[in-house]
């Protein structure tokens, strides 16, 4: 995730096995209702995420388990939730940096309630989750025709884990008239962030993504799907004069960390997909 | 050869001048605790042409680095090194500030910014004319205030 904004392959996944049928996504919230492990769900296993490092869908599982959640596995190969918050010996969760907290009941708890928008329902009450969960819902709980598209993003960093979700009806009767965005806001897990948006042609991100996402400027998407980010070309860090003997009083506190100057002109880029863009035609679902 | 007690005074006011607007309302400056008896026995060279001040200023955060102010009690602290060129005393300050941001709520939350030119060629870099003109710009900026380098 070298840029600070990403599209994730698997949430793409995501989008287009809960966005291709309505009963899917109903399934998929009901999933999430009763509490089944979230590394469970199909999309984690889709061959098209067969990528390194985490290549087969167990080791995906694992990523998700331990890096997203932190869990562990026990001596029977169960996943048991983080130990309680310890300042000295366990002070954050999963790969989060500087943060510890309930990432994976936050992250079901912003999907229950982006599908639920999509897909017009309530955010079920937990009685109604106790006494039909399993056995299939009344009708009251999974009616209608609405089933809007869901789109997915991951932000980072910020200082806590954050599931933010942005709805629109656009009027009318359609069943997919209106669209939900969901904005994972999670804390850093460390990784490099790159000082421009632009990739050398050659890259072996751009050369290798099999999408073809990367571009400069574009003037028109490159399919029904995408993700853009307009900067500057350059932003880089200030180096700060290191501070010499001076009279007194000619200080003042620092600046917090290294200020960044950004340069040059403002240019769109679509990212390549193995940087975190979004393929123009989707990521398809293959179990 | 420099006399401590002109020494404390002036790195007093130094402290004061940096600290006392973004840290007001509390005891302000004295010598840090953390070294007793040093008051009788200062710090310094054989000869007295440096002196070494451990310090610390009392204040409650009004606005600490430019930030927003939450007005929590914090206590920063650090070591000035007091020299002299010719008649004029100069002052080397060496600042212990991530305890200060605790104190005052201010959390870090970010990523380790990497420069493309240190995964990339310069030649690949510049194959993308917005990138070499944000190259060139960034050049210009450094060389114009002796910037040279990210550290």
């Amino acid at each position: 995730m070298p840029y600070t904004t990403e599209k994730s392959m698997v949430f793409q996944v995501v989008e287009t096995w809960g966005n291709g049928s309505r009963d899917v996504a109903l399934q998929a919230m009901w999933d999430l209702l009763d509490g089944k492990a979230i590394s469970e769900l199909a999309p984690v296993a889709s061959t098209t995420l067969n990528y390194p490092p985490y290549d087969t869908p167990d080791l995906r599982r694992q990523h998700v388990e331990e890096h997203w959640w932190g869990r562990t596995k026990d001596a029977t190969g169960a996943w048991v939730d983080q130990p309680p918050y310890d300042p000295a010996n366990n002070p954050t969760t999963g790969f989060w940096k500087h943060w510890y907290g309930n990432a994976e009941g936050v992250f079901r708890e912003t999907m229950i309630r982006a599908l639920a928008i999509s897909l017009g329902l309530p955010r079920e009450d937990a009685q109604d989750t106790q006494k039909y969960g399993g056995k299939g819902r009344p009708l009251r709980l999974r009616g209608g025709s609405q089933h809007w598209p869901l789109s997915i993003l991951w932000k980072c960093p910020s200082p806590w884990y954050e599931g933010w979700i942005e709805f629109k009806d656009y009027g009318g009767r359609p069943a997919n008239n209106g669209h939900v965005t969901v904005v994972l806001s999670t804390p850093s897990h460390g990784v490099k962030l790159y000082d421009s948006p632009i990739r050398p042609p050659g890259s072996a991100t751009v050369t290798n993504d099999p999408y073809h996402a990367y571009a400069v400027n574009p003037t028109v998407p490159a399919g029904p799907e995408g993700l853009w980010v307009v900067s500057q070309a350059a932003h880089c860090l200030m180096p700060t004069v290191p501070p010499g003997p001076t009279p007194p009083g000619t200080w003042t506190p620092p600046t917090l960390g290294q200020p960044v100057m950004s340069a040059g002109s403002v240019v769109c880029i679509s990212p390549a997909v193995g940087d975190g863009g979004a393929s123009p035609t989707g990521i398809p679902y293959t179990p | 050869m420099i006399d401590p007690n002109v020494a404390i005074n002036a790195v007093e006011e130094d402290v004061a001048v940096a600290l006392r607007e973004q840290l007001p309302d509390g005891e302000g400056f004295a010598l840090d605790d953390a070294f007793p008896g040093w008051a009788d026995n200062p710090l310094s060279d054989s000869d007295s042409t440096a002196v070494v001040i451990p310090w610390r200023w009392d204040g409650r955060n009004a606005g600490l680095l430019g930030l927003a102010a939450t007005r929590r009690p914090i206590t920063v602290r650090g070591v000035t090194i007091v020299t002299e060129d010719r008649d004029e005393l100069l002052c080397q300050r060496y600042v212990d500030w991530l305890p200060a941001l605790s104190q005052a709520g201010i959390a870090l939350f970010t990523r380790p910014i990497v420069e493309l030119s240190t995964v990339y060629t310069d030649e690949e870099l510049r194959e993308t004319p917005e990138l070499a003109e944000a190259l060139d710009e960034i050049q210009r900026v450094r060389d114009q205030f002796g910037l040279s380098g990210t550290g």
